[in-house]
């Protein structure tokens, strides 16, 4: 039996819910589009929290807090040999697919934003804060060993409440750079280095949430505690 | 001489209050062994090392006489041959059966989905209706999520079935069906072999060919069925004998219309003079008395 990474992923999620994210995904881009020609740049702040509840019900339906360590059905997983290798690559096949479901549905964004000519860079630097602030989150609320369902609120209360406090502080860091600035480039090095800054934090965080996983549930399979996985 | 399918010498394993503590267990090969205990004895966490599923303890374990608990990860024959089903069950909620058909696929080599497929029929998972793959656990009562554990392990060509209380949740009928099964599994292969614990002695008994009694993390009583019948006898008595009969007999209960109790078959001339009828004792007596003797319960 080929336990390939898509196999095993595909054996947690059920069709139809893998069929209702791809059109969640493709919907949110359409929308984020349609938007960026009314909106312009600030569509991103709406396409944000749509992405970020996507997100969370990956987790859920996927697997409903399989990496904490004694969760219901790691009983069966332990029963087996290939338990292990399974949800390790589960767990490794949702991450990527964490960072494909964000950049689908800002998509449209970017691309209206391109293409009406309202600049993208900010829609970059939304996209990346709110990534890097949700999996900042995740990780936090994992760590405390909450129940699946508190997690998703609070991560979604944490990172609806961040996101308002970072991007106003962008739209404030902005709008007083482009007072000061003399000619785009400068308002250009400002957003450049935020959206940089954000997508080197949201790698490494997600690394860090990618590390938490995988010994969340090695520490289940070897019953050890977390640090010792 | 008899083979054992398990071999585990000096299994320890220390919670806060409670330790299980078993310096020797073998389960005899080709046979159904019924693990008896009152709450919090034991059992759950004995078989959860057994099947491998625990992996904090010490101790050594041999299984099928020739593969150590230390080769566990390393030899995946042994967890293949070793088929588990909890007390609960270990699908989650929103799981549909179709889920639960490819992921059993995924985690075991010699699994077969038209016979899940074929025992979730005979077990009515579906109330009579055909496979539906939709459907999920959640849709499904306690019993029926048993009957859909049962039906996923036995799909499944294994030599050991380890089975953590699979009667609990069942209606009587499905009580003596998961006996007819459990017969009809060891009977499929030579050498198969049945482990459950059970609360339900009396139901069980049918097929139970070997007992290991454990009290407060230790086994304080094991054996063949018939040999625990010869051990222990079963002794009626008049009131007016109650008080001589105390002292001499394992365990007793009395009214004001007689005694009843067991006692050893070595001290059973002991009684001698007393007007007494003894009988054979069934399992489910003499576990209890077993567990009375050893446990804290006033």
């Amino acid at each position: 039996m080929n336990r390939t990474l898509w196999k095993c992923t595909g054996a947690f999620t059920p069709m139809s819910y893998r069929i209702a994210i791809v059109i969640g995904m493709i919907l949110t881009s359409a929308a984020g589009f349609v938007l960026s020609y009314l909106m312009g740049l600030a569509s991103a702040l709406i396409v944000a929290p749509v992405a970020l509840v996507i997100i969370l019900f990956v987790d859920y339906f996927a697997f409903s807090g399989i990496s904490v360590r004694r969760e219901k059905c790691m009983e069966m997983m332990k029963s087996s040999v290939y338990g292990r290798e399974i949800i390790g690559k589960a767990l490794k096949m949702d991450t990527i697919l964490k960072i494909v479901t964000v950049l689908l549905c800002f998509a449209g964004c970017i691309i209206g934003c391109v293409i009406s000519g309202a600049g993208v860079l900010f829609v970059l630097a939304v996209m990346f804060t709110t990534m890097a602030l949700t999996v900042l989150v995740l990780i936090f609320t994992r760590r405390k060993g909450l129940s699946v369902a508190v997690q998703m609120m609070l991560t979604y209360l944490g990172v609806t409440l961040l996101d308002g406090v970072m991007l106003g502080l962008l739209y404030a860091v902005l709008n007083a750079a482009e007072e000061e600035a003399q000619g785009i480039s400068t308002l250009d090095i400002i957003v450049w280095a935020i959206t940089l800054g954000m997508a080197c934090l949201t790698v490494l965080l997600g690394f860090l949430l990618y590390r938490d996983c995988i010994r969340g549930y090695e520490s289940g399979f070897l019953d050890r505690s977390e640090k010792e996985a | 001489m008899e083979k054992n399918i398990i071999e585990a010498k000096n299994i320890v394993k220390k919670y806060k209050n409670f330790t299980l503590d078993v310096p020797e267990l073998r389960l005899p090969e080709g046979f159904a062994t019924a693990l008896i205990g009152e709450n919090g004895a034991g059992k759950t966490t004995l078989l959860n090392i057994l099947t491998g599923i625990r992996m904090d303890y010490t101790g050594d374990i041999s299984y099928f006489g020739e593969y150590s608990d230390k080769d566990i990860f390393k030899n995946p024959e042994i967890k293949e041959r070793i088929g588990y089903t909890g007390t609960e069950n270990y699908y989650l909620p929103h799981w549909t059966m179709k889920q639960i058909d490819d992921l059993q696929g995924l985690l075991f080599e010699k699994y077969d989905s038209a016979k899940f497929k074929r025992y979730c029929d005979d077990l009515a998972v579906f109330g009579g209706k055909s496979f539906d793959g939709s459907k999920k656990v959640s849709a499904l009562s306690d019993g029926t999520k048993t009957k859909l554990m049962l039906a996923g392990v036995l799909a499944r060509e294994t030599d050991l079935l380890i089975m953590d209380e699979p009667a609990s949740p069942l209606d009587p009928l499905m009580r003596d069906k998961l006996c007819e099964l459990i017969r009809e599994y060891l009977n499929s292969g030579e050498n198969k072999s049945v482990l459950f614990s059970t609360h339900n002695i009396s139901d069980m008994e049918g097929v139970t060919d070997y007992a290991i009694i454990m009290e407060r993390g230790k086994i304080v009583e094991q054996g063949f069925v018939e040999d625990l019948k010869e051990k222990y006898i079963s002794v009626k008595g008049e009131s007016r004998d109650a008080e001589a009969a105390k002292s001499i007999l394992y365990t007793m209960t009395s009214s004001n219309y007689g005694f009843e109790g067991i006692c050893l078959a070595e001290d059973l001339d002991k009684l001698a003079g007393l007007d007494i009828v003894t009988e054979t004792a069934s399992l489910f007596k003499i576990s209890v008395a077993i567990m009375k003797k050893n446990s804290l319960i006033k």
